[in-house]
């Protein structure tokens, strides 16, 4: 549908032209059940909608000045991760999910966070993954690549390079690791491999989590970090020594 | 971490910040992630692989009880605290415990 086309339809909404091209993750649930099951659970299924974000989303525009909340490149630094669809979006487009987001219009919201079409999609109807002999179906070719595999692929969001905000900077942490040296990247500890299908239908394979575990995960945190409590009485006081381990090859806490 | 006795009442709490710091354009400390322009040095996150040491005492009088229990919990939150994308308060996870009794009789 073009522009016009929508304005005629009484969808003047500049967002709806762009959902058109950007289906959001609920329409590839029919066939990717499980992935998107484990997705609605994760942290990037929330993206743009937890309350954290939107509570801390105005605050930044405040931060800014008063006229961020109309410079569409104001928001980018939060929305080039936050929505990494926007990244080539127009600027009618990321004026009006600002309003959302500032609205609190969650609903709105739907399709525009880190989903399905934002990591899997490179233009067109073509969807990429990690998997070395993906079928085609009658909804969108199917093609591999390596990348998926790589840390370097959360980089984009995951790394901090000034000017950008400094939400997390995991990356930098694990590319100095002994990890990275060893070849265990992001997605080994984040997306654990599984026994599964990529879709309804499709042979048995080895495929990815897609619950992207982090700190905020109990199993995860006791993973990542050891505390051992060893205690003992001296005279009149109890003495207690506390260690505390990160194991993990980045910061803890970090995102 | 927390050291309770017997009964269960906690009579010590002590609480230890792990979190990412940086400075901001006029060098000040700042936890606001939008005002940071550098790394700090008073950042307190556990670094890659880091193990940090800390030796801790309490006073400890009869009455206070004969079995003490000490607990550490680790609560992995932003800052604020704030409910995560499902509504959720962020959770203390309980990640060590020991139980130790004080020797001798309990006075009367």
């Amino acid at each position: 549908m073009t522009g016009a086309e929508a304005l005629l339809a009484g969808r003047a909404e500049p967002t709806a032209d762009f959902r058109a091209s950007h289906p959001p993750a609920t329409q590839c649930a029919s066939c990717h059940v499980e992935h998107f099951k484990e997705w609605s659970g994760s942290v990037h299924a929330r993206s743009l909608t937890s309350e954290n974000f939107l509570k801390t989303f105005p605050q930044y525009l405040d931060f800014l000045g008063k006229q961020a909340r109309e410079d569409p490149q104001a928001p980018m630094a939060c929305f080039s991760c936050h929505a990494p669809l926007l990244r080539n979006a127009d600027p009618q487009v990321i004026r009006q999910v600002t309003t959302f987001v500032l609205a609190k219009e969650t609903k709105k919201l739907d399709g525009f966070e880190v989903g399905c079409v934002s990591c899997h999609a490179d233009g067109g109807r073509v969807f990429s993954g990690p998997i070395g002999d993906p079928k085609d179906n009658p909804f969108h070719r199917s093609k591999f690549s390596r990348s998926y595999r790589d840390s370097s692929f959360c980089a984009a969001c995951h790394t901090w390079t000034a000017p950008a905000i400094p939400c997390s900077d995991v990356y930098s942490d694990w590319k100095k690791s002994r990890a990275a040296k060893q070849g265990k990247t992001c997605q080994s500890c984040h997306m654990a491999e599984q026994d599964g299908t990529a879709a309804a239908g499709g042979p048995p394979r080895k495929i990815h989590g897609h619950t992207f575990p982090g700190g905020r995960s109990a199993a995860m945190l006791q993973q990542a970090v050891v505390l051992r409590l060893e205690a003992a009485f001296r005279k009149d006081r109890l003495e207690v020594a506390a260690t505390v381990r990160n194991l993990v090859p980045h910061r803890v806490p970090d995102g | 971490m927390t050291v309770s006795d017997e009964t269960g009442w906690e009579f010590e709490t002590i609480k230890r910040v792990y979190a990412n710091f940086g400075l901001d354009k006029n060098g000040e400390t700042s936890g606001i992630a939008w005002k940071i322009v550098n790394r700090s040095p008073g950042s307190t996150a556990l670094k890659p692989e880091e193990t940090r040491a800390e030796k801790l005492s309490f006073p400890v009088e009869p009455r206070d009880g004969k079995r003490f229990t000490i607990q550490a919990r680790v609560r992995y939150h932003y800052t604020p605290p704030s409910r995560d994308g499902f509504g959720q308060e962020p959770q203390a996870t309980k990640m060590a415990e020991t139980s130790l009794t004080l020797p001798g009789k309990r006075p009367s």
